[in-house]
């Protein structure tokens, strides 16, 4: 299968089945998509569907070349995994943890119901459930070495003390096990301070910090409990954060809207504020707020991806760089097969653990019905469910089988699939088509950042990772 | 090549064979925690410079 097609002017064949990405020019766009379209089409066919654009010299090369690239199998690569079998073993080696279910904002858009998860029940996640949710992890992790713990809420650092014990203890398991917690936190910024901008600089492997752009857009979607502003709040200890952090391992994290469909100039806010690494997403909401995003946006979406591509190309050129999570892919020495078919983990080798101990496949499915997976208190956990979504890998999914997209997304969210769809199985069309624009804008993106260098020498692989 | 000119060529195919450590970051872990991107993640193999020991684990920690 191929992919092929134009994204910021640039034309990119995609081979979905080994990964390779080539950038054509005009003709061998051209012969390649009556290919694609006429998948028995003789040469002779697709010459007399270029006479009228090309001389036929050029057009007899650039055919040959076409059928050069399927003679060594580089496009049109056979599929070579129809028998799959995700091999995880029932090991479970990333958590994200719920320190705080409360939260000192009121975003319009937050899933978590500003923290009570829809249980109208406020906590804060106590230090010894936290240490049983690390010793649970440790048990279920199997040989795996690295450990995740992203602490989330609600609002994490409403439960700071917590967060800095279970730390202190995460350090003692590793020694014990010989194991590495990589503790991340996602926080809305409002009480950073110098005492845990330190701790997160000395522990946190990364810090997702929430701004969604600029201050009226914020503003607008992030108040306070009292109904004020937040920007003003965060923007200061988010940047000293990325100072003291000299730019490493962070994100700065937005949500956009339908109120703002020119969320270009938001990620472009936060990059003229001196951030580096951004990241701003799509809301994903039930259809019936005047905030959510509608299939009738998508045309305008794309654009504005595009518009962003464009700005984003120019920027890191003339000495401006920054990275924009969306369009960053690792072309060459990204994920194996196996995580491509897993995903995200959600379920099997993911979960969420409350303040209560109860544990969840993600934050997303938190107090969602029959979703509860057992607790770490009493260390239960459904083994059938975590089978569940284990075999809930992409070729598992009708609507992702013959998806160009399958191996860079791994078949989307399973909790907005169950959210929309009611089926984890089922993934959300939003989602999909908001993720295949971003992907051709990052290989588009990719593909024109490096032809010039790759002109000189041969491509980069990663054959045999 | 004139008209196609090659980026990238990982050869997916083959990390079927040779991949599957599960070393490498849960994805929505790593920034978004609302969508599902695998592909702008690292193999962490090459990135956390593995060396195998007996048991098959990682000896050398990461830069950080």
């Amino acid at each position: 299968m191929v992919h092929l097609f134009k994204a910021l002017g640039q034309a990119v064949a995609l081979d979905v089945n080994s990964g390779g990405v080539y950038a054509l020019d005009d003709s061998a766009y051209d012969a390649l998509q009556y290919l694609i379209d006429h998948p028995q089409a003789s040469d002779a066919d697709i010459l007399a569907s270029m006479t009228d654009t090309y001389d036929a010299k050029l057009a007899t090369e650039t055919i040959a070349e076409l059928r050069e690239m399927i003679e060594m199998e580089y496009l049109f690569t056979p599929d070579a995994h129809p028998n799959v079998i995700v091999n995880t073993q029932g090991i479970v080696k990333a958590m994200c943890l719920h320190a705080a279910h409360d939260c000192n904002l009121r975003c319009k858009y937050c899933f978590a119901d500003a923290g009570e998860y829809h249980s109208r029940n406020r906590e804060l996640l106590p230090p010894e459930t936290g240490k049983k949710a690390l010793d649970w992890l440790v048990k279920k992790s199997g040989n795996r070495y690295f450990l995740e713990v992203d602490f989330f809420g609600g609002e994490p650092l409403l439960n700071f003390p917590a967060i800095k014990e279970i730390v202190e203890y995460g350090r003692e398991l590793e020694k014990k096990y010989h194991k590495r917690f990589k503790f991340t936190t996602t926080t809305n910024g409002v009480n950073l301070n110098d005492e845990i901008i330190d701790f997160f600089n000395r522990e946190m492997y990364n810090v997702v910090v929430s701004i969604d752009g600029r201050p009226e857009v914020h503003d607008r979607m992030r108040p306070t409990a009292n109904g004020k502003g937040s920007y003003d709040l965060i923007i200061g200890h988010a940047k000293k954060l990325v100072r003291l952090r000299n730019q490493q391992q962070y994100y700065i994290r937005g949500t956009y809207t339908r109120y703002n469909l020119d969320f270009a100039n938001d990620v472009l806010h936060l990059a003229d504020e001196g951030f580096e690494q951004l990241s701003i997403e799509p809301v994903v909401t039930d259809p019936k707020h005047d905030y959510a995003l509608r299939q009738e946006d998508l045309p305008r979406i794309f654009d504005e991806y595009e518009r962003l591509g464009r700005e984003y190309l120019k920027r890191r050129k003339d000495g401006r760089w920054f990275s924009f999570f969306h369009f960053t892919l690792d072309l060459t020495g990204g994920p194996c097969m196996q995580k491509r078919l897993t995903g995200c983990g959600a379920g099997n080798e993911y979960v969420a653990v409350i303040p209560n101990g109860d544990i969840y496949p993600c934050h997303q499915f938190v107090g969602r019905e029959n979703m509860r997976m057992g607790s770490v208190l009493d260390e239960t956990f459904d083994e059938d469910m975590q089978t569940y979504f284990k075999n809930n890998h992409v070729l598992a999914k009708e609507k992702c089988r013959d998806c160009w997209a399958r191996f860079f997304c791994s078949g989307g969210c399973s909790a907005n699939a169950h959210a929309f769809n009611g089926d984890i199985a089922k993934p959300y069309d939003m989602e999909c088509s908001l993720e295949k624009k971003r992907l051709e804008c990052a290989m588009a993106i990719y593909v024109i950042e490096n032809k010039d260098r790759l002109s000189e020498g041969s491509p980069a692989g990663n054959s045999g990772t | 090549m004139k008209h196609f000119q090659a980026i990238a060529q990982p050869r997916l195919q083959d990390t079927l064979k040779t991949g599957g450590c599960g070393e490498c970051q849960s994805s929505c872990q790593s920034a978004c925690k609302t969508s599902c991107t695998v592909a702008n993640q690292s193999c962490a193999k090459k990135e956390q410079e593995l060396i195998a020991g007996r048991e098959g684990k990682i000896n050398r920690l990461s830069a950080r």
